[in-house]
């Protein structure tokens, strides 16, 4: 396990724990001294969602090594990031299939046909921006209105899968 | 030039058959681990989210993902994508159970009417291992043929298309239904719905 390798988290950790970072998370090594290192954590759940935390590395596992192109770009990229700017994950509360009802009126959704009150299912494992894939369809005809992704704050669940 | 290069006699009807693969440098094809790292990596750095989940992905170069912005490059200007030619990919066709036993025939979702038409048909819940048998069948077949229809790439978990599944119905109707598939690397595809029809 070295700089920039990407690795996987072992275990629960209380401090990362409740900054949104759990068991069985991937990150990115960044940095090394001794034994802690710090990583760049992604959200599983939130594809684009990314928090820079400190670990011992006894808690982290090889998972794989990084393209050396990936790696030249790293280089450059880190040297000007704030990463004190990104400290937590958000939790994840949507499942594929759950039921759920667009909440807001807004143009992103209307352009497609979507409108508030209108219901949906969750068609994605893993939101990306946030965002969740869903397909609203027409009530009582069969038909789809679309698939698009929606913000987490603008459905609600209205029946778990 | 040869125009008919391109076009091969399969099950006794000419289909385009120009396959290529999307490829952007530094994912792995095979879905894993590894293929989320790197895109992960790459998103991290600016990459673009739709460029890194096409690649490995394969298609018909008559039908590819649209353009999301004029310029050169693949998809977008300064796009890092390219196509490599592929000769006779072997293409793979998945519907989840679910798509049918926990939506089309789920209570929870009977005001769509997708159930009342499923019904209508003659099917029940009971159908929907049959269902999804006949849909990967047809799937598998029709998107080897290339006759598939190219959808948007947004919100960005994959390139969509739809097949029209042909069924004949317990009721004896035959009926032509819209349905949305998303593309994977190596060929797969997997159901989104069963019913688009949108
Ligand atoms: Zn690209």
């Amino acid at each position: 396990m070295k700089l920039y390798d990407n690795i996987k988290l072992t275990a629960e950790i209380a401090e990362l724990a409740q900054n949104g970072i759990h068991k069985g998370y991937s990150g990115l090594i960044v940095k090394c001294e001794g034994d802690i290192y710090t990583v760049c954590f992604y959200n599983p759940y939130n594809f684009g969602e990314k928090a820079y935390a400190k670990v011992n590395k006894k808690f982290l596992v090889f998972s794989s090594r990084s393209d050396k192109r990936i790696i030249q770009e790293l280089e450059g990229y880190l040297q000007n990031v704030k990463m004190e700017k990104y400290t937590k994950l958000s939790e994840c509360d949507v499942q594929e299939y759950d039921a759920v009802e667009l909440i807001v009126e807004k143009p992103k959704y209307a352009i497609a046909g979507v409108h508030k009150g209108d219901r949906g299912c969750v068609n994605s494992t893993y939101a990306i921006d946030n965002h969740w894939e869903i397909i609203f369809s027409e009530r009582g005809t069969g038909k789809d209105i679309a698939q698009i992704g929606v913000a987490r704050e603008d459905f609600i669940i209205i029946d778990k899968f | 030039m040869r125009i008919f290069d391109n076009f091969v006699y399969k099950d006794g009807e000419i289909v385009d058959n120009n396959w290529v693969k999307w490829f952007h440098w530094g994912i792995p094809d095979e879905k894993g681990q590894e293929r989320t790292d790197a895109r992960n990596n790459l998103e991290l750095l600016g990459h673009c989210k739709p460029c890194t989940v096409l690649s490995g992905c394969y298609f018909v170069k008559s039908r590819l993902p649209k353009k999301q912005a004029e310029g050169d490059g693949l998809l977008h200007p300064h796009c890092d994508c390219t196509l490599k030619g592929l000769s006779n990919p072997t293409v793979k066709a998945y519907c989840a159970i679910e798509k049918f036993s926990g939506y089309i025939f789920s209570e929870k979702y009977a005001d769509n009417g997708k159930k009342a038409l499923f019904e209508g048909f003659g099917y029940t819940i009971e159908d929907s291992e049959g269902l999804k048998a006949e849909y990967e069948r047809q799937a598998k077949q029709k998107h080897s043929n290339g006759d598939y229809i190219v959808r948007g790439l947004d919100p960005q978990y994959g390139q969509d298309i739809n097949i029209v599944i042909e069924l004949t119905t317990p009721t004896g109707r035959n009926v032509q239904l819209i349905s949305g598939w998303k593309v994977h690397p190596l060929g797969l595809i997997t159901c989104n719905t069963p019913l688009a029809n949108d």
